[in-house]
C-alpha cells in the first residue's frame, strides 16, 4: 500500500492526474491503496453489474454491499440470485432498521413518499442512507457505479470525490466517464446479467414505488421520483451538499 | 511501417509473448512441477510479473545449480515513487526473512527486490506481498516499468501533487491481463477471449520503457535516461497546471557497437497538465507501433527516435495525441539533497537513510534492517525510496525524534552517510547475481570509494566529490553515462573510465580510457585529480571540468606518465 492521506488537495490531485484513465486503471488504484479498506456499493443498476463484472476479474475483490430498502422490485432480487450465482462475490447486505421503518410507516401511511418532498426524503434516509452509514464503517474508501451524465445533479463529477457526509472517506466512480451506451456495449461483450425492467423502459433503478418506465425522449433519471422537480432527484446516498456548502 | 522493415525476423522474444496467452504460457505447470528451475522461455516470459531467475556465479562455491544448490529467483516491487505505508515496507521484509536471503535491495528505480527465493516459496511469498497490496507486477520485462517520482522528504506541496501522477501512470500502464492473478495468487480463471491489452497491445512492448515525474528543477530522478520523462510546473495557486516533456532517454548500450549507445531524452516541450495520459498514450503507442521488434539491443524508444529523427517523432506523438506541445522555457536543474533529518512542512521530520548500493541486511555488528524494521514498526512510518538507492523514513513527529536517535545509536547505526562521495554513489548489483555481469561493481564499491576518496583528500577536493557509478557491464543500469565519473565493467577485471556527465543528469559522460584494472586505478586516479586541482577553476566540478576540458585532454594528461 502506497501512504495515502485523503484530503481536498489529494483528491483534486486525483481528479486531475486520471483524467483520460481507463475504468481498469481507476479500479487497479483504489484497489492497490485502499484494499481491504475499499467498500463497494451495488444496487444491481446496468452500471453496477458492469463494475461488479471488471471486479470479478481483479486479483482481489473490494467488500461488495447492496442496500434492501424492503420496497425493491421482485426482478432487482431475481437478479441478485442470478449475479451471486454467476460470479460466486459475497456480497453484505444491509437491511433499514426496523423500528424506524415502523415507526414511519406506522406514524405516516405505507405511500407517504408521494405527500412531500420531506417526507420522501425522510423515507429515504430511513431506507437508504442510515444503512449506507453502517455498510462504510470500517471503509476508506468506497467504490460507486455512478456515471457523470446520469443527471444534472452530476454533469461536474470526477473519478475522486471527498465524502464529507461519510467522515471525509474517498469515494471512487471508475464508470464515471462512460456513456449508457459504452456502459451497454460493455455488459452485452462480457454477456452480463442484467435488469429485465431496463428493457421495459426503466434506465435507472430504485424502490418500486419511486420508479417509473420513461418515455422516449425524456431524461433517463425521469423515472425516478417522477412526481418531483429534477433538482431534487437524488436519495441522499451520493448527496454533494455538504461540498456545495464549502464551496460557496 | 516500411516492407523492408516487416521482413526482418521477429526476435525470439516477440513471439514468446504472443503465443504466451497474455503472459500466462507454462508458467503455472513449471512452478508446480518438480523440475528445481524454470524452462528458458518461462525465464524469459516470467520476467513481465517482476520476477528472475538468478544464477549464482561464484565459481569458488560450486556449480551453479545442483539438487543442493536449486536456482532462486528474484522479486521486484512495482511501487510507483518508491512510496510505502508501514504495512507495506514490513511485508517486503518479512518475505525476506521467510524466503529470501535476509536482506532487502533498494533499485535505483525506487523499487525493491528480495532475492534468494526458491521456485517452491513463490506463490506464498507472492500470495504474502499481496495480501499487504504489494505487486511485482510488471516490475521487469517489456511494459512500462515502475514509475519513478521525485523523492519528497519535505512534505512540499508542489511534489505531493506528484503522487497521484505517478499512480496515475502506473495504474493506466499496467498490462490488463489476469495472468498474474491466476499463476501467482491462485485467483480464478478468466477466459482467454475475455483478456485483451487495448494499451499495450497482445505482443507487449518492443522493450522495457521508463516513466519519471518530477517538477521542474528537481532531478534526482535522472529524467533524462528514461524513455519518458515529465517535469511539472506550478501555476500560481500552487497546483501543478502542466508539464515539460521528455522522451527517447536510455542508458543501455554494448562495447564496441556503433550502433548502440547511451542517450539524453529530449525536450518536446509543454503540455497541460489535463493532458497527461492523453499524451503518454501517444508516446506508449509510438513506440508499440513502430519500435523495433526483431532486434532487441536496439529496441528502446531512443533508436526509434535516433533512427528516424526527432521531427518524425514528435509530429508522430501530436498527431497521435491530437494537439501539440507549446514552446516554454526550461528552468535551471538543481538536485535537492534529501540525507540526513529534514524538518517537513507540516512540522514532523524526516531522516533520509544513506545506504551502500542500497542494500538492507544485518551485518554483525550492524544491523541495519532490523533497526530499520523496528522504527518503522514501531513509529508507524511512511518509507520513500530514492533513485540513488537510498532509503527516507517519513513522519517522525518531532517528540520522538530523540528516541529514534538513541534506538539507532545504541544500534550503532549512523543514518547519514560518511563523505560527500558516498552521498550520491551508485553500484549496479553484477557478480555474483547478474547474467550480464562481466566484472564486479556492488561488491567492489566499498573499496573502490576507499581508493576515490583517498586522492580526493590529498588533493583538497572531497568537498567537491564527484557523483561516482560503477557497473559490472555496458548495460548501464547504475546510470553510469550520466555520472561525472564512472567504471563501467568491459571485460573480465577490466573497466572503461568515464567522466563529463553533469551532476544534475542533463549531459552524458564520454569514454576517456578503456580496460583499466583495479590495481592501475590508484594511480590513474591520483593524476585525473591532480589536473582537475591544476587546470579546474574554483569551484569547478569534476564533470563539468572534463567536459569542458574534453577527451583528449584528459586521457593525454593521464598517459603522460606510463601506468604501473
Amino acid at each position: 500500500m502506497s501512504p495515502t492521506h485523503i484530503n481536498e488537495a489529494s483528491v483534486a490531485a486525483l481528479n486531475r492526474a486520471f483524467q483520460g484513465a481507463g475504468a481498469e486503471a481507476i479500479l487497479e488504484y483504489a484497489m492497490a491503496t485502499f484494499h481491504p479498506h475499499l467498500a463497494c456499493a451495488c444496487s444491481f443498476g446496468v452500471e453496477d453489474v458492469a463494475l461488479l463484472d471488471v471486479l470479478s476479474r481483479l486479483d482481489a475483490q473490494p467488500r461488495i454491499f447492496f442496500l434492501d430498502t424492503g420496497r425493491l422490485h421482485p426482478e432487482t432480487y431475481d437478479l441478485m440470485a442470478a449475479v451471486k450465482d454467476r460470479y460466486g462475490l459475497a456480497i453484505d447486505i444491509f437491511f433499514p432498521q426496523h423500528e424506524a421503518v415502523e415507526a414511519f410507516v406506522n406514524q405516516r401511511g405505507p405511500n407517504a413518499f408521494y405527500e412531500s418532498l420531506q417526507l420522501r426524503k425522510d423515507c429515504c434516509a430511513i431506507r437508504k442512507v442510515e444503512p449506507l452509514r453502517r455498510a462504510l464503517v470500517g471503509a476508506k474508501a468506497w467504490l460507486t457505479g455512478l456515471r457523470r451524465e446520469q443527471a444534472a445533479t452530476r454533469s461536474d463529477l470526477g473519478p475522486f470525490e471527498l465524502d464529507h457526509a461519510h467522515g471525509g472517506i474517498l469515494k471512487i466512480n471508475p464508470l464515471i466517464a462512460w456513456s449508457l451506451e459504452e456502459t451497454w456495449a460493455y455488459v452485452r461483450a462480457h454477456d452480463v446479467p442484467t435488469n429485465p425492467l431496463h428493457d421495459q423502459g426503466y434506465p435507472s433503478i430504485g424502490c418500486a414505488p419511486c420508479t417509473r418506465a420513461i418515455g422516449p425522449g425524456e431524461d433517463l433519471r425521469a423515472g425516478r421520483w417522477w412526481w418531483e422537480a429534477p433538482e431534487h432527484k437524488e436519495c441522499g446516498l451520493h448527496s454533494r451538499r455538504a461540498l456545495a456548502k464549502d464551496h460557496a | 511501417m516500411s516492407k523492408t522493415e516487416v521482413s526482418i525476423p521477429e526476435s525470439p522474444i516477440e513471439i514468446l509473448k504472443r503465443n504466451s496467452r497474455y503472459l500466462r504460457g507454462t508458467l503455472e505447470a513449471e512452478l508446480a512441477g518438480s523440475e528445481l528451475g524454470l524452462s528458458a522461455d518461462a525465464q524469459q516470459l516470467i520476467k513481465l510479473h517482476g520476477l528472475y531467475q538468478q544464477k549464482s556465479r561464484d565459481k569458488s562455491k560450486g556449480p551453479e545449480v545442483s539438487p543442493t544448490k536449486p536456482p532462486v529467483l528474484m522479486a521486484r516491487g512495482r511501487i510507483p515513487g518508491g512510496r510505502l505505508d508501514a504495512s507495506g515496507y514490513l511485508a517486503w521484509d518479512a518475505i525476506a526473512d521467510r524466503y529470501g536471503d535476509r536482506s532487502l535491495r533498494l533499485t535505483t528505480r525506487q523499487s525493491l527486490e528480495v532475492h534468494g527465493l526458491l521456485k517452491g516459496d513463490l506463490k506464498a511469498a507472492l500470495k504474502a506481498l499481496h495480501s499487504e497490496l504489494q505487486t511485482t507486477r510488471g516490475a521487469c520485462g517489456d511494459v512500462v516499468r515502475n514509475v519513478t517520482q521525485a523523492p519528497n522528504p519535505w512534505g512540499r506541496k508542489d511534489l505531493a501533487q506528484l503522487d497521484a501522477v505517478a499512480e496515475a501512470l502506473s495504474a493506466q500502464f499496467l498490462a490488463h491481463s489476469h495472468a498474474y492473478a491466476e499463476v501467482f495468487l491462485d485467483g480464478e480463471k478468466v477466459d482467454l477471449d475475455q483478456e485483451s491489452e487495448p494499451i499495450l497491445g497482445a505482443t507487449y512492448l518492443p522493450r522495457k520503457f521508463k516513466i519519471a515525474v518530477t517538477a521542474t528543477g528537481e532531478n534526482l530522478v535522472d529524467l533524462y535516461t528514461n524513455d519518458l520523462g515529465f517535469a511539472a510546473t506550478t501555476g500560481s495557486d500552487g497546483a501543478l497546471d502542466g508539464f515539460f516533456v521528455f522522451a527517447g532517454g536510455g542508458l543501455g548500450m554494448t562495447h564496441n557497437d556503433p550502433t548502440t549507445f547511451p542517450r539524453l531524452a529530449d525536450e518536446l516541450g509543454w503540455i497541460p497538465f489535463d493532458q497527461l495520459l492523453p499524451l503518454a498514450e501517444a508516446v506508449v503507442g509510438t513506440q508499440r507501433e513502430f519500435g523495433n521488434r526483431a532486434d532487441r539491443r536496439r529496441a528502446r524508444l531512443k533508436y526509434l527516435i535516433a533512427a528516424r529523427g526527432s521531427t518524425w517523432f514528435k509530429d508522430e506523438v501530436e498527431r497521435r495525441w491530437g494537439s501539440r506541445f507549446k514552446s516554454r522555457d526550461l528552468p535551471e536543474w538543481r538536485t535537492s539533497p534529501v540525507l540526513g533529518w529534514i524538518q517537513r512542512e507540516d512540522g514532523s521530520w524526516a531522516l533520509g537513510f544513506h545506504t551502500l548500493s542500497g542494500r538492507i541486511a544485518d551485518r554483525p555488528g550492524l544491523p541495519l534492517k532490523t533497526a530499520l524494521r523496528e522504527l518503522v514498526r514501531d513509529f508507524n512510518l511512511d518509507v520513500q525510496i530514492t533513485p540513488d538507492q537510498d532509503l527516507i523514513l517519513v513522519g517522525i513527529q518531532a517528540s520522538d525524534r530523540a528516541e529514534v536517535e538513541d534506538i539507532l545509536q545504541a544500534r550503532g547505526i549512523d543514518p547519514e552517510s560518511p563523505d560527500r562521495l558516498h552521498d550520491r554513489a551508485l553500484a549496479c548489483v553484477a557478480l555474483p547475481l547478474c547474467g550480464l555481469a562481466i566484472t564486479e561493481a556492488e561488491r567492489a564499491l566499498p573499496d573502490l570509494l576507499s581508493l576515490l576518496q583517498a586522492p580526493l583528500e590529498r588533493h583538497g577536493l572531497a568537498d567537491l566529490a564527484p557523483v561516482f557509478r560503477v557497473t559490472g557491464c555496458a548495460n548501464g543500469c547504475a546510470r553510469p553515462y550520466s555520472a561525472e565519473l564512472a567504471l563501467v565493467g568491459q571485460s573480465p577485471g577490466r573497466f572503461a573510465l568515464y567522466a563529463g556527465g553533469h551532476a544534475e543528469g542533463f549531459r552524458l559522460a564520454f569514454e576517456v580510457v578503456q580496460k583499466v584494472t583495479l590495481e592501475a586505478l590508484p594511480e590513474l586516479l591520483d593524476r585525473l585529480f591532480g589536473f582537475w586541482k591544476l587546470e579546474g577553476t574554483a569551484h569547478e566540478r569534476f564533470g563539468d571540468f572534463a567536459a569542458r576540458i574534453g577527451r583528449e585532454a584528459l586521457a593525454t594528461a593521464l598517459l603522460e606518465v606510463p601506468a604501473r
